[in-house]
């Protein structure tokens, strides 16, 4: 994995895997020939600006409140995957901008809130006039924890006639039916929690030292 | 050793309708018994009351394993003593791995083999058996696995978590022939293995019972057995359906 950062900006153009510690604001771009997996951590309130003109999967965990703008320059395919945790009051702001013709965009915010967790998401994804053939996809999911509570608040603005949209979102306890399955096969309900806990924050495949990460961040939400 | 569930009476947390009544059962240690009925009898509660779920009341009445009373346990502590459900629709956990279930159950049970290899090679071992995919082990619980693939995922478990006693929630529902064949196979060399073990299938045919043969089959109604016999009960509920209790009310339809 490799971190490039030039002052407040990160370039790369050429396909890979690359993982980049975040404290403040930044403009990333992404212009290469193959698929670019870019993996963040961002650990104080920054807002992140990210052009993208190829192929590209992000992947972001935080405790923080964020702001990240995803501009797609180009008929691509890109996905972000945003985990937040939340103990504190947090705002993640989720902004897409299709600006290319038949671009495809997958958000998927997943959060959990615990303790005094206050957690808002808000996902925007914006379809200008004239963006025939978008296809644009929101999820997002969050988990209450004791007193933490979440709000997810969904937006699709959509001005173009010839594209599609979709978004599901969902915030409550985990479904009682996977706690009572993996009971049934005499796993402890708290430890029945902790595993559900852990693959609900799991999206996708992450690399080891991120998913390393990830765990050290839900342990403080199962040590709860 | 027995298994006694002795003048149980049930209802759903959320109603007041009672859904087992005075219901009684005793399974020895290796005997396989069926209990067939038609849908809406309370079969499938029955074995979710077994295992503990909260969404019901137990108002009256006892299930014994082994001497234990289950009904004052929580699920996870009736697994734990050796009953396993291999359920009717197993959900799909995303994120959770099978590889990762089993080896916390194991754990859980205090008898984890601390060598990964070796718990690799037996899931493998049982993977095959089961023709189940490759990957099976790393994949998530039951994600992207066909109704008969989810079975056989089930059957994986009991064979990696070694239950004394397996309930068989309509076993054959979602299965074809020949994937039934696989699990019934699995299934029987796991009883040849291990020979105290008990079965209680729930089912609302006796084709399953051709393939896991029951000591007794009970034709159950209105939330109690209501006839017990051997397999000629099941052939004969098999030719002459369930005696009216499937009828339908031709007043209340045109009602």
């Amino acid at each position: 994995m490799n971190n490039i950062i030039i002052d407040s900006s990160a370039n790369y153009n050429k396909g890979g895997v690359y993982k980049l510690t975040i404290d403040k604001d930044i403009n990333i771009k992404i212009e290469s020939d193959s698929l670019v997996k870019l993996y963040l951590n961002i650990l104080k309130n920054v807002r992140v600006n990210i052009n993208a003109k190829s192929d590209a999967k992000i992947y972001n965990l935080t405790t923080e409140g964020i702001v990240i703008n995803l501009n797609i320059l180009d008929k691509v395919e890109v996905n972000l995957y945003n985990m937040s945790i939340a103990d504190k009051e947090i705002v993640n702001t989720l902004n897409i901008y299709h600006k290319a013709k038949n671009s495809i965009s997958h958000l998927y915010c997943y959060g959990v809130s615990y303790n005094e967790g206050n957690m808002k998401i808000v996902a925007n994804s914006y379809i200008n006039k004239g963006m025939t053939g978008v296809n644009c996809n929101q999820v997002s999911r969050t988990v209450n924890i004791n007193n933490g509570t979440s709000v997810i608040e969904p937006n699709l603005y959509v001005d173009e006639f010839d594209s599609v949209a979709n978004h599901s979102s969902y915030t409550g306890p985990f479904d009682d039916k996977y706690l009572f399955y993996l009971e049934t096969k005499g796993i402890s309900r708290d430890k029945a929690f902790n595993l559900l806990l852990k693959g609900f924050m799991k999206l996708d495949d992450l690399p080891k030292d991120f998913e390393k990460l990830l765990d050290e961040k839900i342990k403080n939400v199962i040590g709860r | 050793m027995m298994f006694v569930i002795d003048k149980l009476k049930v209802k759903p947390k959320d109603s007041e309708k009672i859904i087992l009544d005075d219901f009684s059962l005793k399974i020895k240690d290796g005997e396989i018994h069926a209990i067939m009925g038609p849908n809406g009898v309370g079969k499938s509660t029955l074995s979710k009351v077994i295992m503990g779920s909260n969404h019901y009341d137990v108002i009256a009445g006892s299930i014994k394993y082994n001497d234990k009373e289950l009904t004052t346990l929580t699920t996870d502590e009736i697994a734990r003593c050796g009953i396993y459900i291999v359920m009717q629709e197993a959900p799909v956990i995303e994120g959770v791995s099978n590889s990762e279930a089993l080896r916390t159950a194991l754990r859980e049970r205090g008898s984890l083999d601390t060598n990964l290899y070796t718990f690799i090679t037996k899931m493998n071992k049982e993977i095959d058996a089961l023709g189940l995919p490759k990957d099976s082990l790393h994949r998530f619980i039951n994600k992207d696995m066909s109704g008969g693939e989810k079975k056989k995922n089930e059957v994986l478990g009991l064979k990696i978590l070694k239950p004394s006693f397996i309930i068989l929630d309509e076993l054959d529902s979602g299965l074809d022939v020949d994937s039934l064949k696989v699990v019934a196979n699995n299934i029987n060399d796991y009883l040849k293995e291990n020979q105290n073990t008990s079965v209680l299938i729930i089912t609302h045919y006796s084709r399953i019972l051709d393939l896991i043969k029951p000591n007794y089959v009970h034709k159950m109604n209105q939330g109690k057995i209501v006839e017990s016999g051997d397999i000629s009960l099941a052939k004969e509920i098999e030719k002459s359906g369930y005696n009216g209790i499937n009828e339908m009310d031709v007043n209340k339809i045109s009602e």
